[in-house]
């Protein structure tokens, strides 16, 4: 594994699906691997992917009239991924008095650089850096999804490129 | 150097898609569905048991007009004898703007009463035609009459009505409670007590609080109601509903605030304003069910805070409205100066302690409640707060302004 540069691509908004189950087949790989890249943990991406997909099915025909329903799928997928971080970390706080980092990434797979040098990383650097790198969300609308200011998305994203670019040996190139 | 987005699309491909993920959605949206079903049934029996005429209503919001045609009278005539046997001219009765009209006729000598199921009831003397108007969606509705006096034994003759809506007049306005869990309250008011006037839609806007930036107020049930009902709606689910009624000046005054868990709506004499950001909704439930789960030091009149490593041991408390309340306030960072003061809630401080901004986050024009005297570590300070109006506040530490949390008021009648 090499070191880290930034490549990113401005996604372009996908013609309006035709039907709820269209519009699950075109994106729910996309986000159960986004989910996965920012939970570290399959099973919790999966059940994020359920919940987030629910959520719009229930709304559908309000979603499918948006102008990115895409994105509004993202943003209940991170917001439902806030929740349950909220709860875990008073879950944890109740036990052992204080907040310890159990991510999946940081023991699922010792070979893999930058699954642990993500694992490493705060979660909401992490989702920054899976919604503007992977995704290529603009910081704009990353902020949205997010719920934070675009300024917050760019500062979060630079210190998740520095921390994997210390990480991973990688040049500056910010 | 390697590129970090194929980098990242390669480590993503560990977690592969099912090839059923559309057929396992399905079954859990079937799940769900019941589940909800099921969440609703046990609102509507936990109101029912409170004795709440609004229990009824929520069951019949349940149900929704099936018949249109428009030979069916717009009043149910039903005729009372005086043994108390009703019967009805037609069995189907059409909505109207105000509601459902019935007018109930006692061709019998002695008077009787008749009962409108889960709704109420009136008197009707002898040879007297009395019509009265009803908020019950369309649906059955049960009538049933009683000789006077009505202990005098015997079971009331009943008969059903079917209620159709072909104008679309009603608006549902059932709670929809994702938990299954709702909350209710009736104030009591004292004789000439005034409410507020113009349009109720709006002074349910304007006084009620716990109201968030993506909660939309409309009018539900019958749209000329002489007793309106408000419904709070997130999305596409009802969350909350006020009704309101004519204090006979021209003002509008809440006789009941219902809402579902995780909300925190009720009544402000003062204006109330929206509260949330720009953005997803947090979850304050999330953020204050420790508080709530507690009856202890974060919750009641005699909070008890403690104040460590720059920092509160708690993000939530939580008082009741209308009465005063102290924080004691335990500075245990030996040598450093700090305080609790409270806050008007603005959107960019619940930003700041639901979605966690930066704490170097700036935010203007908050409205200062309540000044809290600085302490100096360790030492401990008890701050005695005048009451406030229910609604959301932001308290913190002036001294280190990233140390806050929020101050829940809840609305008690």
């Amino acid at each position: 594994m090499g070191g880290v540069s930034s490549t990113v691509t401005e996604r372009e908004a996908p013609a309006p699906p035709a039907s709820f189950e269209e519009f699950f087949q075109a994106e729910h790989a996309h986000l159960l691997r986004a989910l996965y890249l920012v939970t570290g943990n399959v099973q919790e991406s999966e059940e994020l992917m359920q919940d987030a997909f629910l959520a719009l099915w229930e709304r559908w025909d309000r979603v499918a009239a948006m102008d990115d329903p895409a994105g509004y799928l993202y943003r209940t997928a991170m917001n439902r991924f806030r929740s349950r971080l909220r709860r875990a970390a008073r879950a944890a706080r109740k036990v052992v008095g204080a907040t310890e980092g159990g991510d999946a990434f940081a023991t699922a797979d010792e070979r893999d650089a930058l699954a642990r040098a993500l694992g490493r990383l705060p979660e909401r650097q992490r989702a920054a850096i899976v919604l503007t790198e992977l995704l290529g969300y603009g910081s704009g609308e990353a902020g949205r999804i997010l719920g934070v200011k675009d300024v917050t998305v760019r500062s979060l994203a630079s210190q998740a490129r520095s921390a994997l670019r210390a990480d991973l040996g990688g040049p500056d190139d910010d | 150097m390697t590129d970090l987005r194929s980098d990242l699309e390669r480590l993503g491909e560990r977690a592969a898609p099912r090839t059923d993920a559309f057929e396992r959605l399905e079954r859990r949206r079937r799940r769900k569905e019941r589940n909800r079903r099921m969440g609703a049934a046990a609102v509507a029996l936990v109101l029912v048991l409170g004795g709440s005429l609004a229990a009824y209503t929520v069951v019949r919001d349940e149900t929704p007009a099936t018949v249109g045609g428009d030979t069916i009278p717009e009043v149910a005539e039903l005729t009372c004898d005086g043994e108390g046997m009703v019967s009805a001219a037609s069995s189907t009765v059409t909505a109207q703007p105000e509601g459902v009209h019935l007018a109930i006729t006692n061709v019998g000598s002695t008077p009787v009463v008749f009962s409108v199921v889960g709704l109420g009831g009136d008197g009707v003397e002898p040879g007297e035609r009395k019509e009265t108007v009803w908020q019950s969606a369309p649906g059955e509705l049960g009538v049933s009459c009683e000789a006077e006096p009505l202990d005098a034994g015997g079971a009331p003759s009943s008969t059903v009505l079917t209620i159709v809506d072909p104008n679309g007049y009603f608006v549902p306005s059932a709670l929809e409670c994702a938990s299954g869990e709702g909350y209710g309250s009736a104030p009591a008011y004292e004789e000439g007590a005034t409410g507020f006037a113009g349009d109720p839609v709006q002074v349910v806007r304007d006084h009620v609080s716990g109201l968030e930036y993506d909660m939309q107020v409309e009018r539900a049930g019958y749209p000329e109601s002489a007793e309106p009902a408000i419904r709070i709606v997130r999305g596409d689910t009802v969350i909350g509903r006020v009704t309101l009624f004519d204090d006979g000046q021209g003002g509008w005054l809440p006789s009941a605030i219902e809402g579902c868990g995780g909300t925190l709506f009720g009544w402000s004499e003062e204006p109330t304003g929206v509260s949330g950001p720009p953005g997803p909704a947090p979850d304050l439930q999330d953020l204050c069910a420790g508080t709530y789960a507690d009856e202890g030091r974060y919750r009641g009149t005699d909070l008890v805070v403690t104040g460590e490593n720059i920092a509160f041991d708690t993000p939530c408390l939580v008082v009741p409205g209308g009465e005063p309340f102290t924080i004691s306030f335990r500075n245990l960072d030996a040598g450093v100066p700090r305080n609790v003061s409270i806050y008007a809630m603005e959107p960019c401080l619940r930003e700041r302690i639901l979605l966690g901004a930066p704490a170097s986050a700036t935010c203007s024009a908050a409205k200062s409640v309540y000044e809290g005297e600085i302490v100096v570590g360790a030492a401990e300070i008890v701050y005695r707060v005048p009451r406030l109006e229910p609604g959301e506040y932001y308290f913190q530490d002036d001294v280190h302004p990233s140390a806050g949390g929020v101050l829940v008021v809840e609305f008690t009648p």
